[in-house]
């Protein structure tokens, strides 16, 4: 008796050692990648999704999950996004909250303005290295065109926000390369690189807007003005900077001094030195 | 000795066809969850920790009996309040905002954001027993589990209930060894239960995602149960769930009618009673054949009891001590022995507190 109790135990444990490993979900790709994101190993998540991609390219949410690896990369995380949208909403609720009269006040207008500069600098900043990842990432879900998913659309429209405010840091505001621009006359403003990023920005901002109106069809009303306006302010910055490429020292000397105020350093350029 | 022999038998190769069959037919967020919290289940300490092997049980000190055909076999009456709660009642706040739609910007960060899985399980119970009648009031009950996977576009799977009820049960011998028993059962259940990415939220389809379910269920379940005359008491029991009706049906949460049935030994000891149990019964009603085989222990002692409970979802050990007044439990469960996953398996204690007269 004994003897047969043993053996059935025996058979037990060598049935719970060889079971089928309960892990048919984990085998399951996207499972997998998911679990090497969250372990920080998002490099062997590329792989495997770039493998799986590679035999058989039309699989969507392998490619979806693909960008939000490379999103990873560049140092995305949800928790770093949850105060920016935080605040969008607090500013979303003050512009109600305002009645028409009074938001053309000064002081309404500060606040607006406090407003809008914390949601911006809630936004997450990355590096020049995590902006290469960011800007693949969004070439990822581009590739999906027509077929994408609303919520995909919106992940989209938040990946090209970070980009956005990456490329506005990294080429126009911030404090300039020289201490002396101010006086330094080899000093100028870089003009052509104040054109193209307005331009870059310009077409950013368009498909966040076109994003958020596919996600969410009541944002559709007013899209093509908004649009409107964006490419205006982009023509407007372009004829612009064409008008003041002619300017003279005294006129390029009053920008960069505007510039410096503005806090816009990073548009002042610095000839080298000839010997 | 081989009709001792037959009955060991009998009792582990379910549980053996079981273990080797055993398979995650599904693709689910979660690698592991906890082993003993059923959304659609309610259940007691003693029932939990064996492993919820308890229709050929007939005695739960904690509770009333899962099978109402042996209400006659009652050996002592009682009313009694418990409390239990299992760990991660951190977030016991957390999800009650969630199903009570107090669903504010705060709230959704906390639950998908802060921490990437929720487990709980909460319980109120006041039950009286009876050899003619059991009936247990459960004013409320919360059980929950999300977990949020992909911190770069979190993907999110979410199951929330929270349910109150009342159960009432008969039974009676109809011939020698022979039971049948009923059971009424009367549920008020919300639920969220959900698998979606949390960008979803910003979407107007998302804006429904977190509202909460409501339903409303009555059950009629009778059984039967036939003792064996032997002194270790082989038992037979069958019960019939879920036949009732539910004021709306919900894919979300589907019951449906499902057999049930175990078998049981009581061993004779010099000391104290044993209890060995085998139950076929769904849990999650998601399970393969081969998971709903479960397997119970029960060892009572004086005012002591001790259980464990072994199936496809984790192994769990526990006693409960009755002293005079005073009802105390702990329960601990895991899933590592299930998913033979060294860096996946969820472990969990419940503790119950509760007073009887």
């Amino acid at each position: 008796m004994y003897r047969q109790f043993s053996v059935l135990l025996l058979a037990m444990l060598f049935v719970v050692g060889c079971s089928k490993d309960k892990s048919a979900a984990k085998n399951d790709e996207i499972l997998k990648a998911y679990r090497l994101i969250d372990d920080q190993r998002t490099d062997e998540a590329i792989e495997l999704l770039e493998s799986s991609l590679r035999k058989n390219p039309n699989q969507y949410d392998q490619k979806v999950v693909l960008a939000s690896a490379y999103a990873h990369k560049a140092g995305i995380k949800v928790q770093k996004l949850v105060k920016a949208v935080q605040l969008s909403k607090n500013l979303k609720d003050l512009k109600k909250k305002l009645p028409d009269q009074s938001s053309r006040s000064l002081a309404a207008l500060f606040m607006r303005l406090s407003k809008a500069l914390s949601t911006f600098n809630a936004i997450p900043s990355v590096s020049v290295e995590q902006s290469e990842y960011l800007r693949h990432a969004i070439e990822i879900l581009k590739s999906l065109e027509d077929q994408i998913r609303p919520h995909d659309a919106v992940y989209r429209a938040v990946l090209n926000i970070v980009l956005f405010k990456h490329i506005f840091e990294q080429n126009l505001f911030g404090k300039g390369d020289d201490d002396d621009l101010a006086s330094n006359a080899r000093c100028r403003v870089d003009l052509d690189l104040v054109q193209s990023t307005v331009k870059v920005l310009g077409q950013i901002m368009i498909e966040v807007f076109v994003d958020t109106a596919y996600a969410n069809p009541k944002n559709a009303k007013g899209l093509d003005e908004r649009i409107k306006k964006t490419e205006e302010f982009v023509i407007s910055v372009s004829s612009l900077s064409e008008s003041l490429t002619l300017s003279n020292d005294l006129s390029n000397g009053y920008l960069k001094s505007v510039a410096l105020e503005s806090g816009f350093g990073k548009i002042i350029k610095c000839m080298p030195e000839l010997h | 000795m081989h009709a001792r022999t037959a009955l060991i038998k009998l009792l582990f190769l379910p549980l053996l066809f079981a273990l080797s069959l055993s398979a995650w037919g599904q693709e689910e967020l979660y690698f592991s969850r906890n082993a003993r919290t059923f959304e659609t289940v309610h259940s007691s300490l003693v029932m939990k920790g064996m492993a919820h092997s308890c229709l050929a049980t007939t005695d739960i000190p904690d509770g009333i009996l899962c099978n109402p055909a042996f209400v006659p076999l009652l050996k002592k009456p009682g009313v009694g309040l418990e409390l239990m709660m299992s760990n991660g009642y951190e977030s016991l706040e957390k999800v009650r905002s969630l199903l009570n739609k107090e669903i504010t910007q705060e709230v959704v960060d906390r639950v998908f954001t802060e921490g990437s899985t929720i487990q709980i399980e909460g319980n109120a119970d006041i039950y009286l027993k009876t050899k003619y009648v059991n009936a247990l009031f459960s004013p409320g009950t919360i059980k929950a589990f999300s977990v949020v996977r992909n911190e770069a576009d979190p993907d999110v799977e979410i199951f929330a209930v929270q349910e109150a009820g009342t159960t009432l049960q008969t039974g009676y011998e109809v011939y020698r060894n022979l039971f049948l028993g009923l059971q009424a059962r009367f549920v008020d259940r919300k639920f969220i239960r959900r698998r979606f990415k949390l960008t979803e939220l910003a979407t107007p389809q998302g804006k429904t995602l977190l509202k909460p379910l409501k339903q409303r269920a009555y059950y009629f379940e009778p059984s039967a149960s036939y003792v064996l005359d032997h002194p270790w008491k082989p038992r037979v029991s069958v019960m019939i769930v879920n036949l009732g009706s539910v004021s709306e049906e919900y894919e979300e949460l589907l019951l449906p009618i499902e057999t049930q049935g175990a078998i049981g030994i009581s061993p004779p000891l010099v000391w104290g009673n044993l209890d060995i149990t085998v139950d076929y019964r769904s849990l999650s009603y998601e399970e393969t054949v081969a998971e709903r085989f479960h397997l119970g222990m029960k060892y009572n002692y004086g005012v002591m009891h001790v259980f464990g409970g072994f199936d496809a979802h984790g192994a769990s050990a526990g006693v409960q001590y009755g002293l005079e007044d005073v009802q105390a439990g702990i329960m601990y469960s895991t899933t590592r022995f299930s998913t033979m996953d060294d860096e996946f398996y969820t472990q969990t204690v419940y503790v119950q507190i509760g007073w009887k007269i």
